[in-house]
């Protein structure tokens, strides 16, 4: 994946704040990253969080938990930084991916996509399935036509279970429309 | 005679055939908590039970981790050691053939099995079983590198379609390693009977496709037949050179392996997988007569320790009788 800032350099840097309930996620390269700030970012959360923790009832006796509510979503503090990529969707990390082989989700296939194409490449020697799919999703407004097509190509390879099934699907969405 | 009974060719060498086709459901991570297995495992059997044709069929059963039920599921091929170890679920046909293991690396894995070489009639099962599933609960699946797994190594098709072959002279003679080269030019790797990282006990080996991306299901099971009929006459070959040229010795070693089985009263596994696997020779070369090749072969499985239960000792001569009692109408000839 490429920087979102400069869409030069690699990412190597996933970014993540909420702020007051909204979360900004960036996928950064080390330069853009610095030029952010976030390095000092960081650097104040981990204060922030210190401060706490060394001294937790100075923020209870002082302000009560509305102000450390408040701090805590109102300034970076609730920031988090991670250096590593991570999967959006499951978390997995660059580092566990390595290290396992095993990714964690569907879409750590696009999240990784630059690490796992190639080692694809080498383990199967392509990179494209062939062979059977799944029906298409109903959902989708070219439903029928895309089913037909199936269908004219499951005849043509002779998989008459695959369209048999296929022309029920199609009598069926076909029976809804009327 | 069950739903699923599946019986191909060679069934003098090739003891059975396997095919196993790794899933998993749409918008669920890989991994997966218990409550999840479970709540999966109840999306799948009642995606199956509402089919008429072979609802029926199925049952549903938790595996506990390294329980005795489970060693003894192993070692009749129906779950992984893998399985076995970390504890899921099971649908499975009553009759056996059909089995869907739930809490492996993968949401499932749909596995038929078969006697002989019938690589090709199990992924039919297995392709149809998968589709009732897929109907009901949609899999986790990529235009380009089509069905998602845990491990990038069986993306695609999801297919390890396998079976396991009798190769004791081959064993004997040291052509092994010729085969595994030879299996591995055409895409498909020679490995133990009792799956990865396991020593080939009695000369069973499995044969399985190597990449699962890139070519049909229905070509790499192709292809697997084509390279396992080659091995199976390599070893056919190997047997008669033998006969050639050390016939007495061989017909020694196989006439004494069923004096053994007719007539020990106490038996440890290794022995008695030695005996089945010269039996089997035996047989095939027309040196004995009197017992099927698959019964061997169910006998084979039976003797495992997990199967037979009880202390060391009881075992032995509970194995030492199931040879006996299938060795009764052996004859030589």
């Amino acid at each position: 994946m490429k920087c979102e800032k400069c869409g030069k350099n690699e990412a190597t840097m996933y970014y993540k704040e909420t702020i007051n309930g909204t979360t900004r996620e960036m996928h950064l390269c080390p330069e853009c990253a610095q030029k952010e700030h976030l390095g000092s970012a960081f650097e104040s959360a981990f204060q922030e969080f210190g401060g706490f923790w060394s001294d937790p009832f100075h923020s209870f006796l002082g302000g009560g938990f509305g102000s450390l509510w408040q701090d805590m979503l109102g300034t970076p503090a609730a920031t988090m930084l991670d250096t590593e990529r991570r999967c959006p969707t499951c978390g997995l990390t660059e580092h566990e991916l390595r290290q396992t082989g095993r990714v964690g989700c569907p879409d750590c296939y696009q999240t990784f996509a630059d690490i796992l194409d190639p080692y694809v490449q080498k383990v199967h020697g392509a990179t494209r399935h062939i062979g059977a799919s799944p029906a298409a999703e109903p959902a989708k407004a070219d439903t029928i036509d895309t089913l037909k097509a199936q269908l004219k190509t499951a005849i043509e390879q002779e998989d008459y279970e695959q369209a048999a099934h296929l022309r029920d699907e199609i009598r069926r969405l076909e029976g809804e429309q009327k | 005679m069950s739903t699923f009974s599946i019986t191909g060719g060679f069934l003098g060498l090739a003891a059975s055939s396997r095919v196993r086709l790794a899933r998993n459901l749409k918008g669920y991570p890989f991994r997966l908590t218990e409550q999840q297995h479970e709540e999966i495992a109840e999306k799948i059997f009642s995606a199956l039970r509402r089919n008429p044709a072979i609802g029926a069929e199925f049952e549903k059963k938790q595996i506990f981790p390294h329980s005795t039920e489970a060693a003894a599921l192993v070692e009749q091929h129906t779950i992984s050691p893998e399985l076995a170890q970390n504890g899921g679920w099971l649908i499975a046909s009553r009759e056996g053939g059909v089995a869907i293991m739930i809490g492996e690396e993968d949401h499932l894995r749909l596995q038929v099995m078969g006697a002989g070489l019938c690589p090709k009639e199990c992924l039919e099962t297995a392709q149809r079983v998968a589709t009732l599933i897929e109907n009901e609960t949609p899999f986790a699946y990529d235009e380009r590198l089509g069905y998602l797994t845990a491990c990038p190594t069986n993306v695609g098709t999801g297919l390890r379609a396998s079976v396991m072959l009798h190769l004791p002279i081959l064993t004997l003679t040291g052509g092994i390693q010729q085969i595994t080269g030879f299996a591995g030019s055409r895409g498909c790797a020679v490995r133990g009977a009792y799956g990865e990282g396991s020593e080939a006990v009695g000369g069973f080996y499995q044969i399985s496709n190597q990449v699962t991306l890139g070519a049909s299901a229905a070509d790499l099971t192709d292809r697997l037949v084509e390279t396992a009929t080659a091995v199976i006459d390599a070893e056919k070959k190997a047997r008669e050179q033998v006969r050639a040229r050390q016939e007495p010795q061989l017909r020694d070693r196989i006439c004494r392996a069923a004096g053994s089985m007719k007539s020990a009263f106490l038996m440890e596994t290794g022995e008695a997988i030695g005996c089945i696997s010269d039996v089997l020779v035996g047989l095939q070369m027309g040196y004995l007569t009197g017992i099927d090749p698959q019964s061997l072969y169910a006998l084979e499985q039976a003797v495992r320790p997990a199967l037979l239960g009880g202390a060391p000792q009881e075992r032995d001569e509970k194995r030492a009788q199931l040879m006996r009692n299938a060795a009764q109408n052996l004859s030589f000839t």
